[in-house]
């Protein structure tokens, strides 16, 4: 698939909080390739699906989402 | 998307198959199943309404029992008055007596549930359902997990219904539609406060920029001593933190001894409508559909009412047994006519807001708060609040030019 295929050149950087997620799935909403999801209770998140896009970042409520070295990725 | 699945143990037949246990799905689950179809709600949590993600102000009690008989087990308030505040705090109120109820949303999702039950519907709690089933371009099942015992099933329904709510995966994978852009969405979020006087039948909204960019602040009283106090940002023009600092921030400020408690936050649809809810033998609702107030951001009365225009479709459909796009675009059109075109103009609205800055809402207030005072009760239409709105925002053509041309 073309994500995973993204994924390879670009390693999921995007890190999840879990002390201060409350599981609200705002990020979920914004995630173009369906990496991020809620399970029954938790957020998860499938990183060969990521493309490090960072718009979860920007909706996250409570900043429980980062991505690691954000410098080289400033968002769109 | 996927084929039936040849690894699941058992494959179940159904007239209808519902994503998501809350209100739209709840409410759908029961009017089916009282008309005698097979109907299954597939709850991907343990408990329904469990964790809350909403404000809990809903309808007056009138509206709420056309759905569901009340039960004061989950109405904890019923509200008389709200009052807006400018970003310079001047304020103006309106009086509606018993206009709105408070809930708890975890109580009001389980009775609706409750009632889907005993009108003969199944809900099933902590079954995921991990994609849809597809024969040619059409939708005819879904394929579930049981989380308690990591069991997977394949159950084929005449209609999959997607009510899975904001971050919706039936709408994407069905193609219906696509995520939300950062514009499109607001970053709610709420503390249940306590130990502090809060007005027990009013509440309050905070706008401006200091507060919440692209958004407002809200304090709902719960009862007495309680509120939900929340705001919602817009995420591209929150620029001094997350939402939660910027709540954090409007707690200090004006309940500054407050008891803090639970923290509740989520994502709000601000888009459009979508341009159809409906495919083969799929149908979204509630806010999978985009169907809550852009502007406000409310969506529980918005879901009932979705969920009552879906059911009046799909009873006909599944009676004469088709479950076809283009039946269920009636479905479509009878939404544009209860609720759709308001939430157009109100998406609009929503976009003339962003143009507004601090002192133009200031200017906005204060002409309300002259026509309130000529005429004390008289404003009953959006449309006389509006142009006085707009009269008051010196420049407001120019401002807002891009939004309205």
């Amino acid at each position: 698939m073309e994500n995973e295929k993204s994924s390879l050149v670009d390693p999921c950087r995007l890190r999840i909080d879990y002390s201060t997620c409350v599981s609200c799935a705002a990020c979920a909403a914004v995630c173009h390739t369906l990496a991020l999801n809620m399970d029954a209770l938790t957020l998860e998140l499938e990183e060969q699906l990521c493309d490090n896009c960072s718009l979860c970042v920007y909706v996250c409520p409570t900043g429980s989402l980062y991505l690691l070295d954000d410098s080289l990725n400033a968002a769109s | 998307m996927i084929r039936p699945n040849a690894h699941s143990a058992v494959t179940e037949n159904v007239d209808v198959a519902i994503v998501g246990c809350g209100i739209a799905g709840g409410l759908l689950a029961g009017r089916l199943a009282r008309d005698g179809f097979r109907t299954v709600a597939f709850e991907k949590r343990p408990l329904i309404g469990v964790p809350v993600r909403c404000g809990e102000a809903a309808g007056s009690r009138e509206e709420v029992s056309h759905f569901v008989p009340v039960d004061e087990n989950w109405v904890v308030a019923e509200l008389d008055a709200a009052r807006m505040y400018a970003p310079n705090l001047t304020y103006v109120e309106r009086q509606m007596p018993g206009f709105c109820l408070m809930l708890n949303r975890d109580g009001f999702d389980q009775a609706l549930a409750a009632q889907a039950q005993t009108w003969g519907a199944e809900v099933r709690t902590y079954h995921e359902v991990k994609s849809l089933l597809w024969d040619d371009d059409r939708v005819c099942g879904v394929q579930v997990k049981n989380q308690a015992d990591g069991r997977a099933y394949d159950v084929k329904a005449r209609v999959v219904i997607g009510a899975d709510g904001v971050e919706t995966f039936v709408a994407r994978w069905a193609k219906l539609s696509t995520h939300f852009k950062p514009r499109h969405i607001h970053s709610a979020v709420e503390y249940v406060l306590e130990d502090v006087d809060f007005p027990t039948s009013r509440l309050e909204i905070y706008v401006g920029k200091e507060h919440a960019p692209g958004g407002y602040a809200w304090v709902f009283p719960k009862g007495v001593n309680k509120a939900n106090v929340g705001l919602g940002v817009h995420p591209t023009m929150a620029k001094d933190g997350t939402a939660r600092d910027y709540l954090d921030r409007f707690v200090k400020k004006f309940y500054p001894r407050a008891k803090v408690g639970k923290l509740v936050a989520g994502g709000v649809s601000g888009s459009k409508p979508l341009k159809t809810m409906v495919g083969n033998g799929v149908l979204l609702v509630g806010e999978a559909g985009h169907q809550n107030n852009p502007l406000s951001g409310g969506g529980i009365m918005n879901a009932l009412e979705g969920a009552e225009e879906a059911h009046k479709v799909l009873r006909d459909a599944l009676e004469k047994d088709d479950l076809s796009k283009g039946f269920l675009q009636r479905y479509d059109k009878a939404w544009h006519r209860r609720n759709g075109h308001l939430i157009e103009k109100f998406a609009v609205l929503r976009q003339l807001f962003f143009k507004l800055d601090d002192e133009d809402i200031n200017n906005v207030i204060a002409a309300l708060n002259t026509l309130v005072g000529a005429s004390p009760g008289r404003i009953t239409d959006y449309a006389e609040v509006f142009k006085t709105a707009f009269k008051a925002v010196p420049g407001v053509l120019w401002k807002t030019r891009k939004v309205l041309w």
